[in-house]
């Protein structure tokens, strides 16, 4: 199911906010670059030299040589992919037909690639018309977290699942898995 | 001393450059016009009414990609006028010149696309292409900025020029 592709480009200090991802989710496929550009940490320097005269007689000097580093660039990629795991009867391992009472699998592969650190990394997804949330069925990197707020990365509010990845140090992969029953 | 011996008055005249050199020199290390550097990078900032304006912060880290502004600064810190000031400033490694960026009050600028060899305005500045053929050169293509100050510099005055380039 891929409908869109998108670039997301944040700088290490910009961070991501929830609400940009959680708008940008339903297009179900994230896809980002690999960061490019001058290598994070690299000095870069200028030295400037300035020739004049005092009193006809020819000077130079040189400037103090200013130096910043250039910081890293921190891509996050999301792809989600579904798959029917259960058709509530016979069949228990995907692919089921997508009957009344089947449930659905979305994993979502977070990638965050580059250097640098994408701060306050909050994944969000809705949960589609037509269906219903399989209570406690997120899942963090095969860890089942629970649906309440505050205790562990994931929640489950509303319409809404969560996972709070905090701030978020690359390159590094998460993968997100939650059910969903189709009514 | 017999000052009519021409090798004396020539012996003479050594010393009396040599103590001007001296001088001049002693001048240099204090620094009779200074020249400071600095990099920095536009922030937008939001008041609390929603309001955005661009700021100006010293550049620490800077993300590929993005514009650094340098302002180059000459104060006359000495008690003789600075005269013929000329800044060659080369464009910082990883970085490219952003086009008609630079700038400066009673300057002149030219660019160099040879590494500070030969200088000349934008529109004289010519490269040899990959087919052969001479073409005005790009900006992109510009290896060193040159401010000629076209006016003297007093004692305790300061004047200053910028540009700016992109972080590749």
């Amino acid at each position: 199911m891929k409908t869109a592709l998108t670039r997301l480009n944040l700088d290490a200090r910009g961070g991501l906010a929830g609400p940009m991802l959680a708008a940008l989710l339903p297009l179900l496929l994230l896809q980002t670059g690999q960061a490019q550009g001058t290598p994070a940490g690299t000095a870069i320097s200028n030295q400037v030299a300035m020739d004049f005269e005092i009193a006809s007689i020819p000077q130079q000097t040189l400037s103090n040589i200013d130096v910043f580093t250039v910081q890293g660039l921190i891509d996050v990629s999301i792809s989600k992919s579904a798959a029917v795991i259960s058709d509530g009867q016979s069949c228990n391992s995907a692919p089921c037909d997508p009957v009344p009472g089947a449930t659905i699998r979305y994993t979502l592969q977070v990638d965050v690639s580059g250097t640098g650190i994408a701060e306050n990394l909050l994944i969000t997804d809705s949960i589609p018309a037509n269906t219903h949330y399989t209570p406690s069925s997120i899942t963090l990197d095969s860890s089942t977290l629970t649906d309440g707020p505050g205790d562990d990365p994931g929640s489950f509010s509303g319409n809404l699942v969560s996972v709070d990845l905090g701030n978020t140090s690359g390159p590094a992969n998460f993968v997100i898995t939650l059910d969903v029953t189709i009514n | 001393m017999n000052i009519t011996n021409p090798k004396a008055i020539a012996s003479i005249l050594m010393s009396v450059l040599l103590l001007v050199n001296q001088a001049a020199s002693a001048v240099q290390e204090s620094g009779p016009i200074q020249l400071t550097s600095n990099a920095e990078v536009e922030i937008i900032k939001t008041d609390a009414s929603g309001k955005q304006s661009i700021k100006r912060e010293l550049a620490t880290e800077v993300v590929p990609g993005k514009d650094v502004i340098y302002t180059l600064t000459f104060k006359n810190v000495g008690t003789s006028s600075g005269n013929d000031i000329v800044i060659n400033n080369p464009i910082p490694e990883h970085t490219i010149y952003k086009s008609g960026s630079a700038s400066g009050s009673d300057t002149r600028i030219s660019f160099s696309v040879d590494g500070g060899q030969n200088f000349a305005p934008p529109e004289q500045l010519t490269v040899t292409g990959a087919d052969g053929n001479t073409r005005t050169a790009k900006a992109s293509e510009y290896t060193t900025i040159r401010w000629r100050y076209t006016k003297p510099l007093q004692p305790g005055k300061k004047s200053s020029v910028e540009f700016r380039v992109v972080l590749q």
